[in-house]
Protein backbone atom coordinates (compact mmCIF):
# COMPACT_ATOMS: atom_id res chain seq x y z
CA UNK A 1 0.00 0.00 0.00
CA UNK A 2 1.60 3.69 -0.95
CA UNK A 3 2.68 5.63 1.80
CA UNK A 4 -0.78 8.13 2.77
CA UNK A 5 1.83 10.57 3.91
CA UNK A 6 4.17 10.98 1.16
CA UNK A 7 3.58 12.96 -1.85
CA UNK A 8 5.64 13.14 -5.49
CA UNK A 9 6.47 17.41 -5.86
CA UNK A 10 7.67 18.62 -8.33
CA UNK A 11 9.55 22.14 -8.00
CA UNK A 12 10.45 24.01 -11.07
CA UNK A 13 13.17 26.51 -11.05
CA UNK A 14 12.33 29.04 -13.78
CA UNK A 15 14.68 32.24 -12.78
CA UNK A 16 18.40 33.13 -13.24
CA UNK A 17 20.94 32.69 -10.11
CA UNK A 18 21.26 36.03 -8.02
CA UNK A 19 18.65 38.17 -9.47
CA UNK A 20 16.10 37.49 -6.98
CA UNK A 21 14.93 35.19 -3.74
CA UNK A 22 13.58 32.88 -6.09
CA UNK A 23 15.78 30.29 -6.56
CA UNK A 24 16.83 30.27 -3.15
CA UNK A 25 13.10 29.98 -2.26
CA UNK A 26 12.41 27.30 -4.15
CA UNK A 27 15.82 25.32 -2.67
CA UNK A 28 14.65 26.02 0.64
CA UNK A 29 11.44 24.38 0.10
CA UNK A 30 12.90 21.50 -1.44
CA UNK A 31 14.91 20.44 1.39
CA UNK A 32 12.02 21.15 3.58
CA UNK A 33 9.44 18.66 1.91
CA UNK A 34 12.47 16.47 1.41
CA UNK A 35 12.85 16.44 5.11
CA UNK A 36 9.19 15.30 5.66
CA UNK A 37 10.35 12.45 3.36
CA UNK A 38 8.28 13.66 -0.06
CA UNK A 39 9.61 12.48 -3.21
CA UNK A 40 10.91 15.58 -4.41
CA UNK A 41 12.13 16.46 -8.02
CA UNK A 42 13.72 19.31 -9.16
CA UNK A 43 13.51 20.81 -12.84
CA UNK A 44 15.73 23.95 -14.39
CA UNK A 45 13.32 25.76 -17.04
CA UNK A 46 14.72 27.98 -19.27
CA UNK A 47 17.41 30.48 -17.42
CA UNK A 48 17.29 28.35 -14.25
CA UNK A 49 19.54 26.25 -15.70
CA UNK A 50 22.26 28.64 -15.01
CA UNK A 51 22.01 28.29 -11.29
CA UNK A 52 23.52 25.14 -12.05
CA UNK A 53 27.18 26.39 -13.31
CA UNK A 54 29.92 25.61 -10.78
CA UNK A 55 31.62 28.73 -10.13
CA UNK A 56 29.36 31.23 -9.61
CA UNK A 57 30.06 34.61 -6.67
CA UNK A 58 26.69 35.74 -5.45
CA UNK A 59 27.97 36.93 -2.68
CA UNK A 60 29.20 39.95 -5.09
CA UNK A 61 25.89 40.82 -5.63
CA UNK A 62 25.05 40.58 -1.93
CA UNK A 63 23.15 36.73 -2.23
CA UNK A 64 24.15 33.88 -0.50
CA UNK A 65 25.76 30.83 -2.72
CA UNK A 66 23.53 28.07 -2.57
CA UNK A 67 25.80 25.82 -3.98
CA UNK A 68 26.50 23.98 -0.46
CA UNK A 69 22.75 23.61 -0.72
CA UNK A 70 22.85 22.28 -4.09
CA UNK A 71 25.60 19.72 -2.60
CA UNK A 72 23.35 18.70 0.38
CA UNK A 73 20.45 17.41 -2.04
CA UNK A 74 21.76 13.51 -2.41
CA UNK A 75 22.26 13.49 0.79
CA UNK A 76 18.34 14.49 1.54
CA UNK A 77 17.27 12.35 -1.13
CA UNK A 78 16.91 14.28 -3.75
CA UNK A 79 19.76 12.16 -6.58
CA UNK A 80 18.74 13.50 -9.70
CA UNK A 81 18.03 17.21 -11.19
CA UNK A 82 16.08 17.91 -14.41
CA UNK A 83 16.60 20.56 -17.49
CA UNK A 84 14.18 21.53 -19.36
CA UNK A 85 15.39 24.59 -21.53
CA UNK A 86 16.05 26.54 -25.06
CA UNK A 87 18.87 27.98 -23.46
CA UNK A 88 22.12 27.55 -25.28
CA UNK A 89 23.13 25.32 -23.08
CA UNK A 90 25.96 23.79 -25.27
CA UNK A 91 28.59 25.10 -23.88
CA UNK A 92 27.70 24.54 -20.14
CA UNK A 93 28.63 21.40 -18.13
CA UNK A 94 26.08 19.83 -16.56
CA UNK A 95 26.23 18.28 -13.31
CA UNK A 96 26.72 14.15 -13.53
CA UNK A 97 23.11 13.47 -12.27
CA UNK A 98 21.20 15.52 -14.31
CA UNK A 99 19.03 14.68 -17.19
CA UNK A 100 17.63 16.67 -19.86
CA UNK A 101 13.78 16.00 -20.81
CA UNK A 102 12.66 16.78 -24.13
CA UNK A 103 8.58 18.03 -24.49
CA UNK A 104 7.24 13.90 -23.89
CA UNK A 105 9.62 13.51 -20.60
CA UNK A 106 8.75 17.04 -19.34
CA UNK A 107 5.25 16.18 -20.18
CA UNK A 108 5.45 12.62 -18.50
CA UNK A 109 7.07 13.86 -15.20
CA UNK A 110 4.70 16.29 -14.19
CA UNK A 111 1.97 14.00 -15.33
CA UNK A 112 2.81 11.46 -12.40
CA UNK A 113 3.47 14.16 -10.06
CA UNK A 114 0.93 14.79 -7.96
CA UNK A 115 1.64 18.60 -7.30
CA UNK A 116 3.81 21.10 -9.40
CA UNK A 117 5.51 24.47 -7.96
CA UNK A 118 6.96 27.22 -9.93
CA UNK A 119 9.28 29.38 -8.64
CA UNK B 1 -12.64 18.14 -1.91
CA UNK B 2 -10.13 19.93 0.06
CA UNK B 3 -8.11 22.50 -1.21
CA UNK B 4 -4.79 23.81 0.08
CA UNK B 5 -3.95 27.46 -0.70
CA UNK B 6 -0.53 28.63 -1.35
CA UNK B 7 -0.07 32.42 -2.01
CA UNK B 8 3.41 33.63 -3.00
CA UNK B 9 2.34 37.47 -5.04
CA UNK B 10 2.52 40.39 -2.51
CA UNK B 11 -0.93 42.45 -1.73
CA UNK B 12 -1.38 45.41 -4.01
CA UNK B 13 1.44 44.86 -6.21
CA UNK B 14 -0.02 41.72 -7.60
CA UNK B 15 -3.10 40.43 -8.25
CA UNK B 16 -2.50 37.10 -6.17
CA UNK B 17 -4.26 37.28 -3.10
CA UNK B 18 -7.26 39.10 -4.33
CA UNK B 19 -7.57 36.28 -6.76
CA UNK B 20 -6.83 33.28 -4.18
CA UNK B 21 -9.70 35.18 -2.45
CA UNK B 22 -12.27 34.92 -5.48
CA UNK B 23 -10.94 31.28 -5.60
CA UNK B 24 -11.63 30.57 -2.34
CA UNK B 25 -15.11 32.04 -2.05
CA UNK B 26 -15.97 30.03 -5.36
CA UNK B 27 -14.49 27.06 -4.39
CA UNK B 28 -16.29 26.96 -0.67
CA UNK B 29 -19.68 27.51 -2.75
CA UNK B 30 -19.01 24.93 -4.70
CA UNK B 31 -18.66 22.59 -1.40
CA UNK B 32 -15.08 22.33 -1.44
CA UNK B 33 -13.20 22.59 1.67
CA UNK B 34 -10.47 25.56 2.26
CA UNK B 35 -7.79 23.17 4.84
CA UNK B 36 -5.24 25.83 4.71
CA UNK B 37 -4.14 29.18 3.70
CA UNK B 38 -0.21 28.94 3.46
CA UNK B 39 1.71 32.80 2.92
CA UNK B 40 5.22 32.32 1.11
CA UNK B 41 8.18 34.36 -0.45
CA UNK B 42 6.09 37.71 -0.78
CA UNK B 43 2.91 36.52 -0.11
CA UNK B 44 3.49 37.41 3.65
CA UNK B 45 3.06 40.70 3.13
CA UNK B 46 -0.52 39.75 3.63
CA UNK B 47 -0.22 39.31 7.35
CA UNK B 48 0.60 42.95 8.43
CA UNK B 49 -1.51 44.72 10.07
CA UNK B 50 -0.29 48.21 9.76
CA UNK B 51 -1.51 48.39 5.75
CA UNK B 52 -3.56 51.31 5.50
CA UNK B 53 -4.99 51.85 1.90
CA UNK B 54 -6.85 54.82 1.23
CA UNK B 55 -10.82 54.73 2.00
CA UNK B 56 -12.01 54.38 -1.71
CA UNK B 57 -9.54 51.16 -2.51
CA UNK B 58 -9.83 47.65 -1.67
CA UNK B 59 -7.66 46.93 1.63
CA UNK B 60 -7.50 43.19 0.81
CA UNK B 61 -5.63 42.61 4.02
CA UNK B 62 -9.23 42.81 6.43
CA UNK B 63 -10.82 41.37 3.66
CA UNK B 64 -8.85 38.03 3.63
CA UNK B 65 -8.99 38.55 7.73
CA UNK B 66 -12.86 38.73 7.50
CA UNK B 67 -12.91 35.54 5.10
CA UNK B 68 -10.62 33.55 7.51
CA UNK B 69 -12.60 34.44 10.11
CA UNK B 70 -16.26 33.59 9.07
CA UNK B 71 -14.76 30.64 7.44
CA UNK B 72 -12.38 29.23 10.24
CA UNK B 73 -9.45 29.29 7.90
CA UNK B 74 -5.83 28.34 9.31
CA UNK B 75 -3.86 31.55 7.59
CA UNK B 76 -0.05 30.76 8.09
CA UNK B 77 2.85 32.87 7.46
CA UNK B 78 6.30 31.22 6.49
CA UNK B 79 8.21 32.57 9.20
CA UNK B 80 11.75 32.67 7.33
CA UNK B 81 10.04 34.65 4.34
CA UNK B 82 8.47 36.97 7.17
CA UNK B 83 11.63 37.34 8.98
CA UNK B 84 13.80 38.10 6.02
CA UNK B 85 11.12 40.76 4.89
CA UNK B 86 10.29 42.51 8.16
CA UNK B 87 7.00 41.09 9.12
CA UNK B 88 7.73 39.69 12.67
CA UNK B 89 5.03 38.89 15.65
CA UNK B 90 5.43 39.58 19.35
CA UNK B 91 7.69 36.53 20.32
CA UNK B 92 9.72 37.29 17.37
CA UNK B 93 10.36 40.87 18.53
CA UNK B 94 11.46 39.46 21.43
CA UNK B 95 13.58 36.71 20.16
CA UNK B 96 15.22 39.32 18.18
CA UNK B 97 15.37 42.06 20.40
CA UNK B 98 13.01 44.50 17.97
CA UNK B 99 11.35 47.05 19.24
CA UNK B 100 8.08 46.58 17.77
CA UNK B 101 6.22 43.81 15.70
CA UNK B 102 3.62 44.17 13.00
CA UNK B 103 2.12 40.90 11.78
CA UNK B 104 -1.58 40.22 12.11
CA UNK B 105 -3.16 39.34 15.37
CA UNK B 106 -4.92 36.63 13.93
CA UNK B 107 -2.56 34.70 12.23
CA UNK B 108 0.09 32.58 12.90
CA UNK B 109 4.12 32.27 12.24
CA UNK B 110 5.40 28.91 11.01
CA UNK B 111 7.88 26.67 9.17
CA UNK B 112 7.36 25.19 5.32
CA UNK B 113 6.69 22.03 7.19
CA UNK B 114 2.97 23.64 7.57
CA UNK B 115 2.86 23.68 3.87
CA UNK B 116 4.29 20.37 3.33
CA UNK B 117 1.51 19.27 5.32
CA UNK B 118 -1.39 20.55 3.84
CA UNK B 119 -0.01 19.24 0.54
CA UNK B 120 -0.07 16.07 1.95
CA UNK B 121 -3.79 16.22 3.33
CA UNK B 122 -5.64 18.54 0.70
CA UNK B 123 -6.45 16.93 -2.55
CA UNK B 124 -5.28 19.70 -4.50
CA UNK B 125 -2.54 22.57 -4.05
CA UNK B 126 -3.37 25.62 -5.72
CA UNK B 127 -0.73 28.39 -5.87
CA UNK B 128 -1.03 32.24 -6.68
CA UNK B 129 1.56 34.30 -7.41
CA UNK B 130 4.28 34.95 -10.41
Amino acid sequence: MANMNKKSLVIVFTKPPSASSANQEALDLALAAASFDQDVKLVFEGDAIYQLEKTQEPGLVGRKNLSKMMKALPLYGIDKLYIFSISDSGEQELPENATVLDDHGYRMLLTESDTVIRF
Amino acid sequence: MKIAILITGAPYSTQAPYTALQFCRAAIKQGHEIYRVFLYRDGIHLSTRLATPPQDELDIYSEWQAFAAERKIEIITCIAAAARRGLIDKNEAKRHNKDTHNMSLSGELSGLGQLIEANIVADRLVRFGG
